[in-house]
């Protein structure tokens, strides 16, 4: 009769002594059960709706870090970091060394280095469809000329969002939300050099008739009006400029009308009415402006020694920078990884990584809640359940001392008591560990649900104005919406194998720790006690 | 005859207090193969010490062990409770939520001696030669009066194939019949197995149903002659 067939005796002999014990594990893995099932459904439900989102992390410039040094210098210091263009334009302008420290790691599977304008040209642009767009907004631009006066421009908003590349990649041709549908995307050379090329979205180029190889113009009236009321004027060709259509895309972005925002929305923010075209070929075209009113400061103030330095008058170069830059990873998972990865690495303080994890965390923070109750839950079941078996079994133990004296005096190790007493336990603990899957399972998806509809609200009722802010810039678009109420129901409290795998590791982690001190009362047992009338 | 177990120079001492306390004083002694040996001495003369330390639950301080010609260190007392020795208690100390043949069982599990394969069968054979018949065999142990407890006991410690028998007051809670039937039981293992019987008892009658008597006086043991016994009579 070995060990284990002893242990088995020993269970099914003293029923009281197994029941109790078998109580304390059904008990105890209704307690594990329930919370890990909790804990689970909260980690899935933030890991469905994290890979549900787009896997961007934008690397930009920290404005709010400059801003904070910029206000603690005093006006002379203020004053030479103006002057200072090579120090300016490194704090204010990423150079491409410093993002194409990214482009080796694997994660990285593509990356948008473009940057975001409003312009008008000279074709029509797809409408929404709204009440905004058909309103005169009436307003008017301020410039200010020289000896202070001041200039108006009647505003007219522009209906073109103009994305600029400065290099040939672009995250929605990778990722598939852009196609395109005719001609092809520029080259590098293209972008070194330049060339005017653009590309427009299918509905435009139907609406205007154009097709690849056709030209349109651009519109810089607008841009140019306050230069032009300054004296200052303009060839056509700069007013303008012509651009070939090398490339029509088609994109799988829909105009919400159900939005809240969509009454407020101007048609540059339609996905179709955007032009997209190389950054230096913008700057080409912004350049006479930027140069003109160069030329017209140096003009005015014949003393200032930086209008005075033909150093400082812009050319191309002067504009060829970027301010951010977002790049897309081969998993929504990999977001917060990797930003704090190279957190830790970034070179500059003006540097920042910036990803939709804030609205994501704001999203899931009921899910953190009740997820981190569940844990905490099962780590004082677990340290508790520990504590009362290594109690119950060092107290039996006192009750043994004479079997255990028998068996070492007849030759058995101490080591085969011990694995005696294992047995007992994990047998006994297996049986109520899997009665409590039943249970667990019938009571965890109940009491799940009831914890996060307590946790909701009292979230809301802590919930500040601040949460509900929202903004719209041209590299948060990328930043996948969200709704707490996508995430919540992503949330579902059910007891998969994997779990109940779990409940079993965690039952035969506590009674390995459990049988410790009784393991350590058993080596330490003087067999010869058993000729002693104490026991 | 030959030597099975040899005490050689054992001494056994502990601090009681302030003072040392000498409980096996030098003690020398061979114990011859085939004999039923019983020690006996005053209480808290250091019989069970002795007894603990024969049958290996304990060590002295000085002094060596041998059984047959191999001395039984600290490395071989597992060895040597496991195939050597076979242990009857006073309070039978059978394992309560197992019956007579489970008991039995596990002595036979917890041996490298060879046994016969159908440990089940030879189990049952063992516990009838002691009058356990099959249905008290498979009864737990609780139901068993003290005299067939102790029959179960011995069966145990017989049941590894061990030569070498040691008991400690193996009929001191037994009624005189049963006390002679336990006797009896291990004369017939001396005279007709070959089994060695080392007997450790307050009972002068049951000494002198045996072939030697021991007397443990002063942490040494003696044979009795007719002066110990004078003494033994008068005292015990």
């Amino acid at each position: 009769m070995n060990f284990f067939q002893r242990a088995i005796k020993n269970i099914t002999r003293r029923p009281t002594k197994s029941i109790l014990l078998l109580l304390t594990f059904f008990i105890i893995g209704n307690f594990v059960i329930i919370g890990i099932g909790i804990s689970t459904a909260a980690n899935q439900a933030k890991t469905i709706t994290r890979k549900s989102m787009r896997a961007v992390v934008e690397y930009t410039v920290d404005y709010d870090a400059i801003n904070e040094y910029t206000s603690s210098l005093s006006d002379s210091e203020l004053e030479e970091l103006y002057q200072d263009t090579e120090r300016y334009n490194a704090m204010y302008n990423l150079t491409e060394e410093e993002f194409q420290q990214f482009l080796d790691d694997p994660r990285v599977v593509t990356y948008n280095a473009t940057n975001y304008y409003i312009g008008s040209a000279d074709i029509e642009s797809q409408p929404i469809g709204n009440e905004r767009e058909n309103q005169d907004t009436g307003g008017v631009s301020v410039y200010s000329g020289s000896d202070g006066e001041t200039i108006e421009v009647p505003y007219v908003e522009p209906e073109f969002r103009i994305m600029t590349n400065r290099t040939a990649n672009m995250i929605e041709l990778a990722d598939g939300t852009w196609t395109i549908s005719e001609g092809r995307f520029y080259t590098e050379e293209e972008i070194a050099s330049a060339a005017p090329v653009a590309l427009i979205s299918e509905q435009v180029a139907e609406l205007n008739g154009l097709s690849v190889g056709d030209t349109f113009t651009m519109n810089f009236s607008q841009d140019f009006e306050y230069v032009r009321q300054m004296g200052i004027e303009f060839s056509e060709s700069q007013l303008h400029p012509e651009l070939e259509i090398i490339g029509i895309y088609s994109t799988s972005e829909t105009l919400d009308r159900n939005s809240e925002n969509f009454d407020w929305m101007s048609r540059y923010e339609s996905p179709y009415n955007r032009i997209l075209m190389p950054n230096l070929t913008y700057m080409s075209m912004q350049l006479p402006l930027n140069q003109a009113v160069f030329d017209y400061y140096a003009q005015q103030n014949p003393d200032d020694s930086y209008y005075n330095d033909p150093a400082n008058r812009p050319t191309l170069d002067t504009y060829d920078y970027i301010s951010s830059v977002v790049f897309l990873l081969d998993d929504p998972l990999d977001v917060e990884p990797f930003i704090n990865e190279y957190n830790e690495k970034l070179s500059s303080s003006y540097r920042m990584f910036n990803a939709d994890n804030d609205t994501f965390n704001q999203m899931a923070r009921p899910l953190d809640s009740i997820g981190l109750y569940a844990n905490v839950i099962v780590a004082i079941v677990v340290v508790n359940a520990i504590i009362i078996i290594t109690l119950v079994t060092a107290l039996t133990l006192k009750t043994r001392e004479y079997e255990i004296g028998v068996l070492v005096s007849i030759g058995a190790s101490k080591l085969k008591v011990i694995s005696q007493l294992f047995a007992e336990l994990i047998i006994i603990g297996l049986v109520g560990f899997t009665l409590s899957v039943v249970s667990g399972s019938l009571i965890a998806s109940t009491a799940g649900e009831a914890l996060l509809n307590y946790q909701v609200a009292v979230d809301d009722s802590y919930a500040s104005d601040d949460d509900d802010y929202y903004y719209v810039s041209g590299s948060t678009d990328y930043f996948t919406e969200i709704t707490q109420e996508d995430m919540l129901a992503n949330y579902h409290v059910s007891i998969s194998p994997i779990i109940i795998g779990e409940i079993y590791v965690a039952g035969i982690g506590i009674v390995l720790i459990s049988i410790l001190v009784p393991s350590l009362m058993i080596l330490r047992f003087n067999p010869k006690r058993i000729l002693t009338a104490s026991l | 005859m030959s030597t099975i177990l040899t005490l050689k120079d054992i001494s056994y001492s502990y601090i009681d207090g302030q003072s040392k306390r000498t409980i096996l004083d030098h003690l020398s002694y061979e114990f011859e193969s085939g004999k039923f040996y019983t020690i006996l001495g005053h209480s808290g003369s250091g019989k069970t010490t002795l007894l603990s330390i024969m049958s290996g639950l304990d060590t002295p301080n000085s002094g060596t062990m041998m059984y047959e010609d191999k001395v039984i260190d600290q490395k071989a007392l597992h060895d040597f409770r496991r195939n050597k020795v076979g242990i009857v208690f006073q309070q039978y100390n059978l394992i309560n939520y197992l019956t007579p043949l489970e008991n039995v069982l596990v002595s036979m599990a917890e041996t490298d001696n060879k046994l016969p394969k159908d440990s089940k069968k030879v189990a049952g054979k063992l516990l009838e030669q002691f009058g356990i018949v099959s249905t008290k065999a498979n009864r737990l142990v609780t139901q068993l009066s003290g005299g067939e407890q102790q029959r179960v006991a011995i069966a145990r410690a017989l049941a590894k194939n061990v030569d070498l028998i040691l008991a400690d007051e193996p009929t001191g809670n037994l009624d005189t019949a049963t006390e002679r039937e336990i006797i009896k039981i291990f004369r017939d293992l001396t005279e007709n197995f070959g089994k060695t019987v080392i007997v450790v008892t307050h009972s002068v009658a049951v000494s002198q149903l045996s072939d030697s008597r021991i007397l443990l006086k002063d942490g040494k043991l003696h044979d009795v002659d007719e002066a110990l016994n004078r003494e033994i009579e008068s005292t015990i």
